[in-house]
């Protein structure tokens, strides 16, 4: 009775107002979000090669699950899901603990303006579109006037007579997961260094007065203080293994590399945009989400066990 | 609590209304068909031409796009797009594609948000199959009875794309009308294969002097085979110490719209004579033929030769495009069209580094496989861009009109020609040499008629076109032009205007002999048969496959490791359906041949053909067909 009265006193013209607020927020979510959901159904219609999407939607024929099996059956799903998976298992090998890294460095630095030059420089990239920033791989990755091969070429790695071609399948991934890493390195420190600042300089004195070093402040203290954070952009990677940035891929991508290069984002927008398949490019794209779906799960699961957190 | 569920209710059933509303009125919920609007008329009397059928106030404004990044687009205020303007009352905003991989139309499509007039290379036959177009003769019918006729009188091209109940559903540009063909052979007009295979000249006599320094009975059609060009190749990368690093031998860009991957592929396929048709008259899959084979081999060896290296292969064009103005290349094979300004740029020496001129252009070369059976390189007739006026479009009755306009020969006159001198003094582009109608004894004692007469630019326009002729418009609205035209009425026999026009025919020329009609090739798979989408999606798969593979086989380590790959993807092929996908396709080219009246597609399998009689006397190909670049052009300003 007491909790009804409660709620009847907070209901006042100032509710009204934040609720007409959250509700564009929640219409943002629900035309954008969940009503193209809707277009899920494509993948379980026949309306490839259709006119009107919506018209496909609405009046093709149920084929069931026809558009999965055919993917699973694909000559193609094996590279392609090797390539997705691969990748995105390197690049959390490397990329993820990359910007926890930088961030403790960064935040041993002590001549602020060293410390804020170097994080600018390095979150600069973030800003680049990759259409752009693929250019400047593509140029500096040139055979003859790329500034790599000469590098390539002191260290013995290559010749002036048979230079490295970095485009090429072989090198591709590493040139993917480098510049993907230079990209988004100083950006990703940032909610790391946020969550330094956060923690007790407290601890940090308690610590001191007991003779630790930097190192030790650094493994016993910084590092336990953000592990729920780290343990959350864990578990949000995990969920996007099999996602891959489109504009990436894309830019960097041409017939040498095709068959190293090709992930799920490119080959569902090849699909989609050039053979006009739609249906089967839905089936593919809500395959990748259920996959997604279910690490996310199990790596939840894991979490939660092994260190009592979770996203849920 | 009640308030707030009745306030979640309302604010629920004010989006869903919203919602609703401003979707109703969104063509994404017209779900195909189309319906004539209620306009006036026009005149039932062909004769009179229907766009002067209008009201002077009514300026009509229409979006047209383009799906193709090879054409430009006139631009607003230009000589050209306000004559349209004057004559039809309709204002045009063109828009091109900006990619070639058809994303901006496929958002279009699926979006239902085609534009009023849509010009499209491919996929038109879904657009009707979903009535997402007008057909062209419902429209002229009610409102350019003028359009039809002509487009009945000259007949070809509504007989090669009428479907079974007689409608047309669009306008194609560059067709070649066969009465127009033969009228401009009579007066001595040759066609251009499409693409060919081009080497630096200077290198190229060097080789050829140096063998015969060797060998006086040495001749140069020896070297007009694989090995013989291969040995040229080397020699040139040997004698002129060309690095790993130089761009020795470029294919065209690799393009996943491409049929065949790229360009580059596809004209070698001809040279290499993988043809799509056999002995007998059926279609035949040419990537399972050993000249396919021992063509990918030739490149591989290339390959392994460091001539042709994987910073080649993966080339943008754009790159290409540079690589050939800096001279790079030995030998560069595939589109002709759209480096012509950088091989001119060459020649030109634009880039510093070409200090031998024309003597070091890019020319033509031909060769025959192993076997030595003489290429046929193509040339398409029968249409590149596939006009069609959208279900969309508000204003139809205006389309159609604006369209007759631009079919007819005064279109036709303005978009290659401008404003005639006689009708405005100050502002004219050309006037007639020779009026229409008009017939000269050609040296043969027979007499050629003009029938649209012969014009002439005015010096003003001459001198505009060795830099930039955009302010006119002139050759900038060819999204419905017919090439002939310009062919039977040009005091030059053709478009050649600038170095670059002269560049674009020379780096072909040498190959005419060596061309045919493709015509007989170019059928599309039936839309109305049960085995069209199975289809589609079977050539999807399989184009998908060897663009990804063709590459890699390239880059392989041996010749024979080339061949099992072949054989691997081809059985590939096969278990995606290539047996159905051949049997299907067959079917449409022997209908397809049966309405052109023709028994054979390739003119190595008929019999009667003059290709029998085919030598290559010389790898240079005919240089007779070269053209003198004039002097002025030369020194053009660029």
């Amino acid at each position: 009775m007491q909790t009804t009265q409660k709620s009847r006193k907070k209901w006042n013209a100032r509710n009204w107002t934040v609720f007409i607020v959250a509700t564009l927020g929640l219409a943002y979510i629900v035309l954008f979000h969940y009503v193209p959901m809707f277009g899920l159904l494509l993948g379980f219609k026949d309306a490839d090669y259709s006119s009107n999407l919506l018209g496909g939607l609405l009046f093709s024929d149920w084929v069931g699950l026809d558009h999965f099996t055919t993917f699973l059956k694909d000559v193609d799903f094996w590279d392609v899901m090797s390539n997705t998976l691969l990748l995105n298992l390197i690049m959390l090998l490397i990329n993820f603990p990359a910007p926890i890294i930088f961030a403790l460095i960064i935040n041993e630095v002590k001549h602020m303006i060293f410390k804020k030059s170097v994080h600018v420089i390095a979150t600069f990239p973030q800003f680049i579109s990759w259409a752009i920033y693929g250019g400047i791989i593509i140029a500096l990755t040139d055979q003859t006037t790329g500034i790599f091969n000469p590098i390539l070429e002191l260290v013995g790695l290559s010749s002036a007579e048979n230079p490295v071609y970095l485009m090429d399948s072989q090198y591709i991934w590493a040139v993917i997961i480098i510049s993907s890493l230079l990209k988004s390195v100083g950006w990703g420190s940032i909610i790391y260094m946020a969550a330094i600042a956060g923690i007790d300089a407290q601890l940090y004195e308690a610590a001191e007065l007991d003779g630790i070093n930097r190192w030790q402040k650094a493994i016993y203290i910084t590092l336990p203080c953000i592990a729920p954070t780290i343990t959350v952009f864990l578990l949000l990677t995990v969920g996007r293994l099999l996602s891959n940035s489109f504009e990436q891929f894309n830019s960097v991508q041409n017939a040498v590399n095709l068959s190293k290069s090709e992930v799920l984002a490119t080959y569902i927008y090849r699909l989609s945009f050039t053979s006009r398949r739609y249906s089967y490019a839905t089936a593919i794209g809500f395959f990748n989400s259920c996959v997604s779906l279910f690490l996310l799960i199990v790596s939840n699961f894991i979490s939660k066990k092994s260190t009592g957190r979770g996203l849920f | 609590m009640l308030g707030k569920k009745l306030l979640t209710g309302c604010l629920c059933l004010l989006f869903a209304c919203s919602f609703l509303l401003s979707g109703c009125d969104n063509p994404m919920f017209n779900f195909g068909g189309y319906e004539y609007p209620d306009f006036p008329y026009a005149d039932e009397d062909p004769s009179i031409d229907s766009w002067t059928q209008w009201e002077e106030d009514e300026i009509v404004e229409i979006d047209w796009f383009i799906d193709s990044t090879s054409y430009s687009i006139p631009s607003e205020g230009s000589l050209v797009v306000n004559k349209i303007l004057e004559k039809t009352g309709v204002k045009i905003n063109f828009k091109k594609a900006t990619t070639s991989d058809g994303t901006e139309l496929t958002t279009m499509i699926s979006g239902n948000a085609l534009p009023d007039l849509v010009s499209v290379t491919a996929g038109m036959y879904d657009l009707i199959n979903n009535g997402s177009v007008f057909p062209i003769n419902g429209l002229a019918e009610r409102w350019a009875p003028s359009l039809w006729q002509r487009i009945t009188d000259e007949g070809e091209m509504y007989n090669t794309y009428k479907d079974s109940e007689g409608d047309l559903y669009f306008i194609v540009n560059n067709f070649y009308n066969t009465e127009e063909m033969e009228s401009y052979r009579e007066i001595g007009g040759d066609i251009l294969p499409n693409d060919g295979v081009v080497v630096r000249k200077d290198y190229l006599d060097a080789f050829c002097a140096y063998k015969k320094a060797e060998d006086p009975n040495w001749k140069d059609a020896d070297m007009a085979n694989p090995d013989g060009v291969l040995e040229f190749l080397l020699w040139a990368k040997n004698n002129y110490n060309l690095s790993n690093t130089n761009h020795s031998v470029l294919l065209s860009a690799f393009d996943s719209n491409e049929k065949n991957g790229s360009r580059g592929i596809q004209v070698l396929m001809e040279y290499f004579n993988c043809a799509e048709e056999d002995a007998e008259g059926n279609f035949v899959y040419p990537q399972a033929s050993e000249n396919f084979t021992e063509m990918m081999q030739w490149l591989n060896e290339l390959y392994r030769n460091n001539l042709l290296t994987e910073g080649c292969l993966g080339a943008t064009q754009s790159q290409i495009n540079q690589y050939i103005q800096n001279g790079e290349p030995i030998m560069y094979i595939g589109k002709m069209i759209t480096p012509s300004s950088y091989f001119r740029n060459w020649e030109m020496n634009i880039s510093g580094k070409n200090h031998l001129g024309e003597d070091a252009a890019y020319v033509p070369i031909i060769f025959t496989n192993e076997a030595g059976e003489i290429p046929q390189l193509s040339y398409r007739t029968s249409g590149e861009l596939y006009t069609m006026v959208s279900a969309n479009c508000e204003r139809p009755d205006r389309v159609i009109k604006l369209l007759d306009y631009l079919y007819s020969e005064e279109g036709q006159r303005l978009v290659y020609y401008g404003v005639d001198t006689a009708e405005d003094a100050e502002n004219g582009t050309y006037s007639y040499v020779k009026q229409p109608g008009e017939s000269v004894t050609l040296s043969d004692g027979t007499q050629h008629v003009y029938k649209y007469g012969q014009m002439e630019y005015t010096d003003e326009v001459k001198e505009a076109f060795q830099t930039n002729v955009e302010s006119y418009g002139i050759y900038f609205c060819m999204f419905l032009c017919n090439p002939m035209y310009v062919n039977l009425t040009s005091v030059d026999g053709g478009q050649f205007n600038n170095y670059r026009d002269y560049v674009k025919w020379n780096s072909r020329a040498a190959l005419i002999p060596y061309s045919y009609d493709h015509r007989g090739f170019e059928f599309i798979l039936d839309s109305s048969d049960s085995r069209y989408k199975t289809g589609l999606t079977t050539q999807s798969n399989i184009r998908s496959k060897w663009y990804k593979k063709y590459a890699e086989i390239i880059g392989l380590d041996s010749a024979e490791a080339v061949a099992a790959e072949i054989d691997e993807i081809i059985q590939w092929c096969k278990s995606a359906g290539l047996d159905e996908y051949i049997e299907f396709n067959n079917d449409c080219f022997q209908a397809h041949k049966e309405r052109l009246g023709i028994e054979f597609a390739y003119p190595a399998n008929d019999p009667d053909s003059s290709y029998h009689s085919l030598t290559i006397t010389s790898v240079y190909g005919d240089t007779s067909y070269y053209k003198e670049i004039p002097e002025n052009m030369k020194n053009a300003d660029l």
